[in-house]
């Protein structure tokens, strides 16, 4: 018994050292670009895990899950950039953004929630576009958005003086400024994990795993519908607007495009991928389907020297691996990479 | 003996098809009171119209002193109707003990917040309620099987799975929608039994729908006979038996 | 008041196209109850196949009529193909499984073809050659032109075709029987899965006559059009309540004279605070306000099942 404890708490150390060595392993071994993918994947990871309690946990179908990413991100960028001359605190604004994205998935869900799960899934999708649309179309006539231009020259992540986009290589050599959001994206990303973890294990989870499973018989139970849909729905919300804050000040810049439905899409795949409900599941695949797009450039690259040119482009082939991905995973593997238990039966096409 | 439920003159209607006409019985504390039929007569309808799952076209329920027109079905379970289904509707994809917990969502408070800081008051809270879930399983029969996901169970054991979910709800009225479907002899005997003693040991008044007229005849005191969406007679068992039009209607062709 | 009367016209006209692929969605539905998310996309297909044909023919000295004609027909047998083959493939096998099950395949169907369009024409725009008729005539103080001429009669044409084959051929007696019940059609020896094939061959048909009018419309096709179209169509088809195949031709021409004065008013309405920059957003706003208002859409039944 003490023996298998201790070889658990050396797994765990073991991990925890890795974490905190690999962006300078990255930096050091294949380039600073690629700390920089990883910052990338745990922000996709935050927001697969804020979609993940939506689809994954209450079993409601959100395609536009992307447009509560990019009201966090705006939020951001407006109150941080020169746009209206706004410098905000971080403590501020990542919050407001998160409240804003939260209150507007309770403004979409209210009336809508109440619809089928497949009518779900259209209404999102059409409230996914419409926020892009506003976003591309509110520079006339009061600029408030930049149109599609974006909204470029957005403040860093910064505590006080202390921003997360210097280099700190004084205090500590190769702190560059990915590293530094490395860590600050991991920690938010293990506490999202955390706060996701604990929810899936209460009396507020299961209520969401009986909507999922039987609304009936959830509701003749004494759940009360609307309210935990919405509760989910505002939740995700809240966790995708956080990751378009910090999406805003890390890139520096917004503009509608990063906001398009194929990114909601991609956001879905990454569940589907990594087992639908599963926390670690959702993170493995949320890191596997960003990192493989930069490893499908490095074949780009590969044609470019070896065959002199580039007969497919792996941009375009992209998203086609990811739609064969999508079909060919709910057909052969419907439970995800990693299964969820609660899941295998509710996908694999549940005959008793 | 008080009136724990009152049908006053419900009907329900689906487009033009009269399901239910004018129908009124009241249901006495503390009774096992059965509800017979032919398919087609109305009982599945009379039951959802109970439990808020369609609101009657016309008539009032009365609960406990309370009306509970168009109230829906998680206020229903609030006000202490509990019930199970005809074609089990369990959460297949949780364990018998989870299931049982969704059960006690009515009589449990924490929230968000408690889910996530996981305080002294959520902890309790928790704990009770697993204490409470594994007392039921083993009071419907399944204890051994409280880890076991309810789609594995065997079909009397989810059958038990579901009546031990309505009583988390610390129901005064159960309803059981044909509880014994699918059931061999013998396992309808252990269902009565266990219906028996569960009404005693937790002061139910218990409404049962069930095609089995024998097993309705033993276990109920007093038997509604629905036919045609109209209320054909109420009384003991006794009675019913030499009811012409129920002998003429149902019984003469069942037995 | 020509203004309105034009606005109206081509608000018909492209009410019409969206009726047409609206009837695709409202098919599958009625029949399988499953949003077949893939149904844009085949019309995008339906599109790049005519004009490939077309714009491949056009200086072969073959008479107008005809290369259009071999153009559309292509695209009818191109989609018919590739509406079965995604049945086959990525629905049936799913048939019993939960409704999240089918709709992730769909979106990812969507995707493929999206893609696979986009290797195979590029990523701009393709031009309709220059063999359509350029005329038009005034009604009124509006002018319709010859091409909006043609859809609208192709399109009524094919409305009414569709109509009397539902109502009073033994397939569409079958189609209606399988609707309403696969099992209980088996039955009377209605091969439901024959009868399922059929209706996506006959709605692709459909969406590639659809996307076809509407490349001429435009006088463009890009491998990104289906996404839009098909979420037009399916508002229509939800407007006018989603498996109801009149409900489809009517949600279409509302959708598309909503959409044609939404968009040639609401800078006046708005004081120019929204331009018709707006356009694509109405059919979202209908959609949303008839889930919520009438879930049934305007003629459909059975609306306690939805609530």
């Amino acid at each position: 018994m003490s023996h298998s404890r201790r070889s658990a708490w050396s797994t765990y150390a073991a991990l925890a050292i890795g974490l905190l060595a690999l962006p300078f392993l990255l930096q050091a071994g294949i380039g600073r670009s690629w700390v920089r993918i990883i910052d990338m994947a745990l922000l996709y990871s935050m927001l697969a895990l804020g979609l993940n309690i939506v689809v994954g946990y209450a079993g409601l179908l959100d395609l536009g899950y992307i447009a509560f990413y990019a009201v966090g991100a705006y939020v951001y960028a407006l109150l941080d950039s020169p746009q209206f001359g706004l410098h905000w605190p971080l403590w501020a604004v990542l919050p407001i953004g998160a409240a804003c994205a939260g209150l507007s998935g309770v403004l979409l869900g209210a009336p809508t929630l109440r619809l089928r799960g497949d009518y779900l899934a259209i209404v999102t999708l059409g409230f996914g576009e419409i926020i892009r649309i506003f976003l591309n179309n509110l520079n006339e006539p009061v600029n408030i958005t930049n149109g599609p231009q974006g909204i470029c020259l957005i403040d860093s992540v910064h505590l006080g003086t202390f921003s997360f986009s210097h280099n700190h290589t004084t205090m500590l050599p190769g702190l560059t400024g990915p590293v530094q959001y490395y860590y600050l994206f991991l920690a938010l990303t293990l506490l999202v994990m955390f706060i996701a973890l604990r929810l899936q294990d209460s009396r507020v989870g299961r209520a969401w795993a009986a909507i999922r499973e039987d609304e009936l018989a959830a509701a003749a139970s004494g759940i009360h519908l609307r309210n935990f849909k919405l509760l989910a729905f505002a939740m995700g919300a809240t966790f995708g607007g956080l990751a378009g804050g910090l999406f805003a000040g890390f890139q520096g810049f917004v503009s509608p495009e990063s906001f398009n439905l194929m990114e909601s899409v991609m956001i879905l795949c990454m569940i589907v991928l990594g087992g639908m409900g599963n926390v670690y599941g959702v993170v493995l695949g949320a890191i596997t389907l960003t990192v493989l797009p930069e490893a499908l450039r490095m074949l780009g690259d590969w044609q470019l020297n070896h065959l002199g040119h580039v007969i497919v482009d792996p941009n375009d082939l992209r998203m086609l691996i990811f739609g064969l991905a999508l079909v060919a995973m709910m057909l052969i593997r419907p439970a995800g990479l990693i299964r969820s238990r609660r899941h295998q039966r509710e996908y694999a096409g549940d005959r008793p | 003996m008080t009136e724990l439920l009152q049908i006053d003159h419900v009907s329900r209607n689906f487009g033009g098809v009269q399901a239910l006409t004018d129908v009124s019985f009241a249901i006495r504390q503390d009774e096992i009171f059965g509800l017979i039929g032919p398919n087609g007569a109305g009982k599945t309808t009379l039951f959802n119209v109970l439990t808020g799952v369609l609101p009657p076209s016309s008539g009032h329920i009365i609960f406990a002193g309370k009306p509970l027109d168009r109230q829906p079905p998680h206020r229903i379970l609030q006000l202490g109707i509990a019930r199970t289904f005809q074609n089990i509707r369990l959460f297949s994809g949780m364990t018998a003990l989870e299931n049982v917990l969704v059960g006690q969502h009515s009589c449990t408070r924490s929230g968000v917040i408690g889910a996530i800081l996981r305080n002294a008051a959520t902890r309790r809270e928790e704990a009770q309620a697993r204490r409470h879930a594994a007392e039921l399983l083993d009071q419907v029969g399944i204890s051994r099987h409280s880890n076991t996901l309810a789609a594995n169970l065997s079909y009397g054991d989810q059958r038990r799975l579901e009546i031990a979910r309505a009583l988390a709800s610390q129901p005064r009225l159960l309803a059981l929608d044909e509880p014994a479907a699918g059931m061999n002899p013998a396992e309808r005997e252990q269902l009565r039994e266990l219906i028996q003693q569960l009404r005693a040991g937790f002061n139910l008044t218990v409404l049962v729908i069930e095609h089995d007229v024998k097993l309705m005849m033993q276990l109920c005191q007093r038997i509604a006979v629905l036919d045609f969406g109209e209320l054909v007679t109420v009384d003991e068992p006794e009675r019913i038996r030499q009811h012409p039009r129920v002998i003429q209607a149902w019984l003469g062709t069942e037995t | 008041m020509d203004i309105l009367l034009q606005q109206l016209i081509n608000g018909l006209v492209l009410g019409s196209v969206y009726a047409l692929i609206a009837l695709g969605y409202t098919m599958v539905y009625g029949i399988l109850e499953l949003i077949n998310f893939a149904h844009g996309e085949i019309t995008m297909i339906g599109a790049m196949l005519a004009l490939a044909v077309i714009t491949h023919l056009a200086g072969s000295g073959l008479p107008v009529p005809i290369v259009l004609l071999a153009g559309l027909l292509t695209a009818m047998a191109g989609c018919s193909v590739l509406g079965y083959a995604i049945e086959r493939v990525a629905y049936r096998p799913l048939r019993h499984a939960p409704r999240l099950a089918p709709l992730i395949t769909a979106i990812g169907v969507s995707i493929v073809l999206q893609n696979l369009a986009m290797l195979i024409w590029g990523r701009e725009y393709i031009s309709f050659p220059p063999l359509l008729p350029q005329g038009w005539f005034d009604v009124h103080g509006a002018r319709v032109t010859d091409v909006q001429l043609i859809i609208l009669v192709t399109a009524g044409i094919l409305m009414l075709v569709l109509d009397n084959l539902v109502r009073r051929t033994s397939l569409g007696r079958a189609m209606r029987a399988t609707a309403q019940s696969p099992q209980l059609a088996g039955l009377m020896g209605i091969d439901a899965n024959h009868i399922i094939s059929l209706t996506f061959i006959l709605g692709s048909a459909l969406a590639a006559i659809g996307g076809f009018l509407v490349s001429a419309y435009y006088g463009l096709a890009h491998y990104y059009m289906g996404f839009l179209l098909g979420l037009k169509a399916f508002s229509a088809a939800v407007l006018g309540g989603i498996g109801n195949l009149r409900g489809a031709m009517l949600g279409g021409l509302l959708l598309g004279v909503i959409e044609s004065l939404g968009a040639g008013y609401i800078g006046s309405l708005t004081h120019g605070v929204f331009g018709s920059n707006y356009q694509d957003v109405f059919a979202f706003l209908v959609l949303i306000a008839v889930l919520i208002i009438r879930p049934a859409g305007l003629l459909g039944q059975n609306t306690a099942d939805r609530a």
